[in-house]
């Protein structure tokens, strides 16, 4: 990550533990006063919440020119971050009481919990596949798997053809076939190791020691086709993955707001 | 074909729908039992065990006044300010306003915030959590003088601590302990274990309180007590008989002396019935007829003044001015209408008639004249209509109601008898006269000799009410500062131990301060506790030295007697 990329965060983060560092101190002055702290830091972590929420809407506004996008994210992440520290400042326990609140702090834990493994996902993965020398849209990879399939099946054709031999045949309806169905080894590409490559060196290329000349020419094409059906792989697990953490992270946003506003109305008519 | 991005939203739109849902299913839900254990959106967690049983009838709302109300109400709960405390209010009671700093108890200059109950006491804390666990911080918002702890920055106690009035029984500890009993008179009765040879451990507590005056004071003082009588009427000097021989010999008959006067009156009646017979003309028989009917008290009353010799030189007592509603005591045209009446009124009624006189000028007169007999009231009240002294069948040994020649008195039975205290009572009553009420006080002379020990007092300012401090009063009367006994006891050890944190100050002018009414102007027989007394053990690494510890935020506090009630037939 470049210097220049990384003031951003060191902007809000400074400006984050300022603002938090007043409210600590304000929270103790009001808590000496025997007023309640919980209402200046409950309606700034509300204000922080419903921030954190515009981010996702701010994507949708791509039209208008109101900052960079990784500006954005930084500040996101920041604020997340501050919202977090504030939460256990406004709560003051781990695990409240009531149950409701026990929803809320659950929801909003777990909120927390995506946004971070989000974000994590977001720094790690993207690196990973720029390593495999491939760009793939997303979008386009079921196209693009199917081509590969379409084009490893041809060439099993004319091997049989030109060779007159059906081993190679044989191995793709054997064998093959079910690699290049759909996206294989998901898990292992999630995580970054090699289950793909190594069933390709072994179960996957284990005809290679029992066809001639001419099917191994068409044998290798086969095997590169392979390889780079791993990787198309990899990018259709690892942008999923960061597409999909989502549908996690802002659901429950939504869900940590909804119940938020609900304890805002029922402690001011009940309490303030 | 739906975009990542579009199932995102449908699923945050459902998600949104979903915590509306539960809102609305349970938002508005079941209180449950004792606030437990139903799920309310409302409930922030379970109340303390204290307080989980009062929600029972009433749910939310027995605290909560929006609770259960319209969406309205709520709108316009929500922009109005909670008063929870009025709600803390309806059950809980002090001594003084509840939204006033410590009840308001101490005098405090300028304005003063409104405190709030949920400033310190938080609930739905869970049913094992403390209502009244406090910090020391929170004492420190509102005190100016901050310190760190005990031990360490807080402010001297008070002058004469633990003291903050003069005692209610006039005790010098000092004389007592150091001075009476170096008297080879006293020194057998001098006590031996000196503090709490008068002084209860068994039932210290806040105070250790003094053993009954039977077990501690009777071995020197109770002789004294029924050497003081109280002198309720005597038979006052009269100018001219005021009463009608006629009617007194008629309601009482012949009076004592008039019958003995009949054995002598025989002989001369026989004599005169002799010379009438013999025609003796040397005696005027009318004289002798006259003579004889004044010794039987049947003749015609006196006419001239010069005629009548009181039996009495006496004026009237203070109480017995009291009690006629005269004037002038010394005065006999001022009281010899009133006290014709009630002699004759006792002759008629016996004691009924001082009672009746009595309770013209007293509530308590039943009490003044308890166990007054009847008869005698009667007897004395012939006697002295007949212008003779009243002479006892039998004088008085046990005490009580009992009269002499000219005087009706009442000797006290033992300690705290309730007729002296009656009318000490009365004594320190507003619009008593002045020499009542110095004649019952009065340390060398007064009724039961109580005044000697029993201190007078007027607290609080002078609308309030002077009293008799009959009982051993509370030393330590101290709203806000709580301390045990007993644990200190048993830690120091039983006797002298007190003296460890009591010691005597035997320059004190402590008789001086029972001169006046004024309690709190007082010398203490102890010097003050010092802080570093407690400090040997409360500080740091040591003892428990938290501000609630020794002090009560609260004053008087208590429940209203109808939830106590309302939990008992739950």
């Amino acid at each position: 990550m470049s210097r220049r990329s990384k003031l951003p965060k060191i902007f809000f983060g400074l400006i984050s533990i300022v603002v938090f560092g007043a409210l600590f101190w304000q929270s103790k002055v009001i808590m000496l006063r025997l007023g309640e702290p919980a209402i200046l830091t409950g309606y700034t972590l509300m204000a922080s919440m419903l921030l954190l929420g515009f981010f996702n809407f701010r994507k949708k506004l791509s039209m208008i020119p109101i900052g960079r996008a990784s500006t954005w994210l930084a500040f996101h992440v920041v604020l997340g971050v501050f919202a977090l520290a504030l939460f256990g400042l406004h709560v003051g326990v781990f695990w409240p009481q009531g149950l409701y609140e026990q929803m809320l702090a659950g929801s909003f834990y777990m909120v927390s919990l995506s946004g971070v493994v989000g974000y994590a996902l977001q720094r790690s993965l993207p690196r990973r596949l720029t390593q495999t020398g491939v760009e793939i849209i997303y979008e386009r990879i079921p196209a693009e798997l199917a081509e590969i399939r379409e084009r490893v099946e041809a060439l099993v054709l004319e091997c049989t053809e030109k060779s007159g031999s059906d081993t190679v045949a044989q191995h793709y309806m054997g064998t093959l076939n079910w690699y290049f169905q759909k996206p294989r080894f998901r898990l292992s590409h999630f995580v970054g190791g090699d289950a793909g490559g190594y069933w390709l060196r072994g179960p996957g290329g284990a005809a290679r020691r029992y066809i001639n000349d001419v099917e191994k020419e068409y044998f290798d094409q086969i095997i590169a086709l392979a390889e780079l059906k791993s990787l198309v792989d990899r990018h259709f697990v690892c942008q999923g993955v960061m597409k999909k953490w989502l549908f996690l992270h802002i659901p429950l946003a939504v869900a940590v707001i909804a119940l938020a506003i609900w304890h805002l109305i029922l402690v001011n008519v009940y309490v303030i | 074909m739906r975009s990542l991005r579009g199932y995102r939203g449908r699923l945050s739109l459902l998600m949104g729908a979903f915590v509306i849902a539960i809102i609305a299913a349970f938002g508005f839900g079941e209180d449950g039992v004792n606030g437990v254990s139903a799920f309310n959106t409302a409930n922030p967690g379970d109340l303390s065990a204290a307080h989980a049983n009062f929600t029972k009838d009433v749910g939310c709302a027995a605290c909560h006044e929006a609770h259960d109300k319209t969406a309205t109400q709520w709108i316009q709960a929500a922009w109005t300010p909670g008063n929870l405390s009025k709600k803390c209010s309806s059950c809980h009671t002090f001594d003084g306003p509840a939204e006033s700093p410590h009840n308001k108890t101490f005098k405090i200059d300028g304005a003063v915030a409104k405190t709030e109950c949920a400033m310190c006491h938080t609930e739905h804390k869970g049913a094992g959590a403390s209502v009244v666990a406090m910090s020391d911080q929170q004492c420190h918002a509102c005190h100016e003088k901050k310190f760190t702890s005990f031990s360490d920055g807080h402010p001297k106690f008070s002058k004469d601590f633990p003291s903050r009035r003069r005692t209610a029984i006039l005790f010098n500890h000092t004389s007592h302990l150091d001075k009476h009993f170096q008297n080879k008179r006293y020194v057998d009765k001098a006590p031996k274990q000196r503090c709490v040879a008068c002084h209860d451990t068994a039932l210290a507590d806040r105070n250790v309180p003094v053993r009954a005056f039977e077990k501690t004071c009777a071995a020197c003082h109770e002789s004294q007590i029924a050497k003081r009588d109280l002198q309720l009427l005597t038979f006052p000097e009269f100018e001219a008989n005021p009463f009608d021989p006629a009617e007194i010999l008629a309601a009482c008959g012949l009076t004592k002396a008039a019958q003995e006067e009949v054995g002598e009156l025989s002989s001369d009646l026989a004599k005169n019935l002799a010379d009438l017979q013999d025609g003796d003309g040397s005696k005027d028989l009318t004289a002798r007829v006259n003579e004889m009917k004044a010794k039987l008290g049947l003749g015609d009353p006196p006419t001239a003044v010069e005629e009548y010799e009181s039996v009495s030189t006496e004026t009237l007592p203070p109480l017995a001015v009291l009690l006629l509603g005269v004037e002038d005591g010394e005065d006999p045209e001022s009281y010899t209408g009133p006290m014709r009446d009630l002699v004759n009124a006792m002759i008629e009624s016996g004691d009924e008639a001082v009672l009746e006189l009595l309770s013209e000028r007293t509530k308590s007169a039943k009490q003044l004249l308890a166990g007054m007999s009847p008869e005698l009231a009667r007897s004395v009240a012939c006697a002295w209509a007949g212008n003779q002294e009243y002479e006892a069948p039998s004088e008085s040994s046990l005490g009580g109601w009992f009269a002499d020649e000219l005087s009706i008195n009442y000797r006290p039975l033992r300690h705290g008898d309730p007729v002296v205290r009656g009318w000490l009572d009365l004594a320190v009553v507003a619009g008593t006269p002045d020499d009542v009420r110095n004649l019952l006080l009065s340390k060398s002379e007064g009724a039961g000799a109580c005044a000697k020990c029993h201190s007078v007092s007027r607290e609080g300012g002078a609308d309030k009410a002077v009293k008799v401090e009959w009982q051993f009063g509370a030393q330590s009367d101290q709203r806000h500062v709580r301390y045990q006994h007993k644990p200190h006891l048993n830690l120091l050890g039983l006797g002298a131990s007190c003296e460890t944190c009591h010691t005597l100050n035997p320059d004190a002018e402590y008789d001086a301060g029972f001169k006046h009414i004024d309690p709190l102007n007082f010398a203490s027989n102890f010097k003050s506790i010092e802080n570093k007394t407690c400090a040997t053990c409360h500080a740091k690494d040591k003892v428990k030295q938290e501000c609630t510890l020794c002090h009560e935020y609260h004053n008087d506090h208590s429940i209203r007697k109808k939830v106590v009630s309302n939990i008992q037939e739950k």
